[in-house]
């Protein structure tokens, strides 16, 4: 085929009008999207899936074939291939790994996954967790007291309560789901005091950054940043990795250990309300900010406040029942809150600055699924249906 | 950028770009399943950059949306239909000599779809918007001469992307 034909196809697809049908499909397509993306602010919160279009799921998963065939190749040649380092990622049975959510000093989250089991400890605080995910069972042990707590998380918070490592597999899955997302290719650097070679991918909602051993191809830094197309995106950062090393079984025994006191009653926190949410902002001015409401609310927020909450508690002399409570009570709170965040309900705070007990002040906002009207919580912590027209400025 | 903002801005930017979407789209795909399907990933290109899009360089990001939809649709089509130009052109030398023109046409297309970003904005412009190369230049920010290569390159790279879909 020659030039010319090319061209004269070319000039005769520019002449054609466009039928009256596609001119119907593109207005249905673009009313269908501005339906759900408009009207509904998807935030990125941990348990939420990736992939956030509503584009046909069909049709990624047939483009996994051409990742797995071509995908990958294409991209990578030489000895250490990014093939090589998801790897390990997918199918490792046990992991060992720091992490840091925002800043690389923020508090570290050091887990140990077996399987679906994970013990979890935290630097900035003496809770050690032990999660089932199979059972959505979750066994907390505090050192000091040694009080060993059940706390049942069946529903959405066992859902949510995945591994961090399972958040990796989920995005590098996507990235097999999406050949035309470009992989960037780092080359050597030095990276946590060891030369590694590293691989870049960024996707519509999330940008992966792996750093590998170039010898092994064994990932020994991660970092992701979730949430692209929000303002304020969520920054991951995964060090210290280690796969498929021995784990002694015990130490995601499900359990108490010798020498712990179980408590009386087992802790729930499938269920929550808008109540436990009103409360958990209570919680979080009164005991936490002294009488303030937080400038922001969000995940990386509460890993910083949880062990203020804690000291805040132990300082109050309250009986250790009346403390558990609360620490429930903010929990379920917080977990309401992210419920508003998972269902794309459209929601706002308002709290930057606003003390409690002004009752003239909202706080929050937040249109529960197929309502009209908005809830509005005002400072003094009553709530309100309001319409949209009349929502607070 | 605030929601509500981001919302609003967004709507006033369909209404601007919906019409060059759907003629944009609609040439490069001529399907009307994979037309939906580009659409859809414009929209969320949209909504993800409205802020681009009200800005300055607005012209340069909404060619690059509009053609990262349609490479995005025309792959999961691939992926769908399998080895589309293998099973339906078992050709040796010359394409429109053993297939018909529908279907060189859905083969030309295909192949803007994998061309180089320059060069697929080149050809979309000069053909199937039929804008001349001082508009084309002005776009692409190069002279004249360098509107009339890029095309050029790119009528030349859509030669050899078809005779690799027709082996």
């Amino acid at each position: 085929m020659n030039k010319e034909n090319i061209e004269e196809i070319l000039k005769k697809l520019g002449s054609e009008d466009v039928p009256a049908d596609v001119h119907k499909i593109a207005e249905e397509t673009a009313r269908d999207f501005s339906e759900v993306r408009t009207r509904q602010p998807r935030h990125y919160v941990l348990w939420e899936n990736i992939m956030i279009s509503k584009i046909t799921r069909l049709a990624a998963a047939a483009v996994i074939v051409i990742a797995v065939v071509l995908g990958v190749s294409q991209f990578f040649e030489g000895t250490v291939t990014f093939a090589d380092v998801i790897r390990p990622i997918l199918n490792a049975h046990t992991v060992i790994l720091d992490l840091m959510m925002g800043e690389e000093d923020a508090p570290v989250i050091h887990d140990i996954v077996v399987g679906t089991r994970i013990r979890r400890i935290f630097s900035n605080m003496d809770t050690i967790l032990i999660l089932d995910l199979d059972n959505a069972k979750m066994l907390s042990l505090d050192p000091k007291s040694k009080v060993a707590m059940y706390i049942d998380i069946k529903g959405p918070i066992g859902e949510g309560t995945r591994s961090y490592i399972g958040l990796v597999r989920n995005i590098v899955n996507d990235i097999e789901e999406h050949p035309d997302w470009p992989v960037q290719e780092l080359g050597q650097q030095e990276i946590d005091g060891q030369t590694a070679v590293g691989f870049r991918v960024s996707g519509s909602n999330e940008e992966i950054t792996i750093w590998a051993d170039p010898k092994t191809a064994s990932p020994i830094r991660i970092e992701m940043l979730l949430g692209q197309s929000f303002s304020k995106p969520t920054h991951y950062i995964l060090k210290n990795i280690e796969f498929d090393v021995p784990v002694d079984g015990s130490l995601v025994s499900m359990e108490p250990p010798a020498g712990y006191k179980l408590a009386g009653m087992e802790y729930s926190m499938n269920q929550f309300t808008e109540e436990d949410f009103v409360e958990s902002l209570r919680i979080w001015a009164e005991f936490i900010l002294d009488g303030r409401f937080p400038e922001t609310i969000g995940v990386e927020d509460l890993l910083k406040i949880a062990p203020l909450l804690g000291e805040k508690l132990s300082q109050s002399n309250l009986p250790e029942e009346e403390g558990i409570r609360i620490g429930m009570t903010f929990g379920r709170g917080m977990m309401f809150f992210q419920r508003i965040v998972e269902e794309g309900c459209d929601w706002h705070y308002a709290g930057s600055g606003v003390k409690l007990g002004e009752a003239d002040k909202a706080v929050f906002w937040y249109r529960p699924k197929d309502s009209e009207t908005y809830r509005v919580i005002y400072g003094d912590l009553h709530v309100e249906d309001v319409a949209p027209e009349n929502l607070p400025e | 950028m605030k929601y509500s903002k981001q919302a609003e801005v967004f709507r006033q930017l369909k209404t601007r770009y919906s019409g060059f979407l759907t003629s944009v789209l609609w040439k490069l795909s001529g399907d009307r399943e994979l037309f939906a399907e580009a659409m859809q990933y414009a929209l969320l290109g949209m909504w993800q950059n409205v802020e681009k899009l009200n800005g300055k360089k607005a012209g340069a990001y909404i060619y690059r949306i509009a053609l990262t939809a349609n490479s995005k649709a025309w792959r999961n089509r691939i992926g769908k239909d399998g080895q589309v130009s293998r099973s339906r052109a078992s050709v040796e030398d010359d394409p429109a000599e053993r297939i018909g023109e529908s279907e060189l046409v859905e083969l030309i297309r295909r192949a803007i779809s994998q061309l180089p970003a320059r060069q697929s904005r080149a050809i979309v412009m000069r053909y199937l918007e039929q804008q001349d190369y001082k508009d084309i230049s002005a776009e692409l920010g190069c002279t004249e001469a360098g509107a009339r290569s890029n095309v050029s390159k790119a009528i030349a790279t859509l030669k050899k992307k078809l005779a690799t879909l027709t082996e």
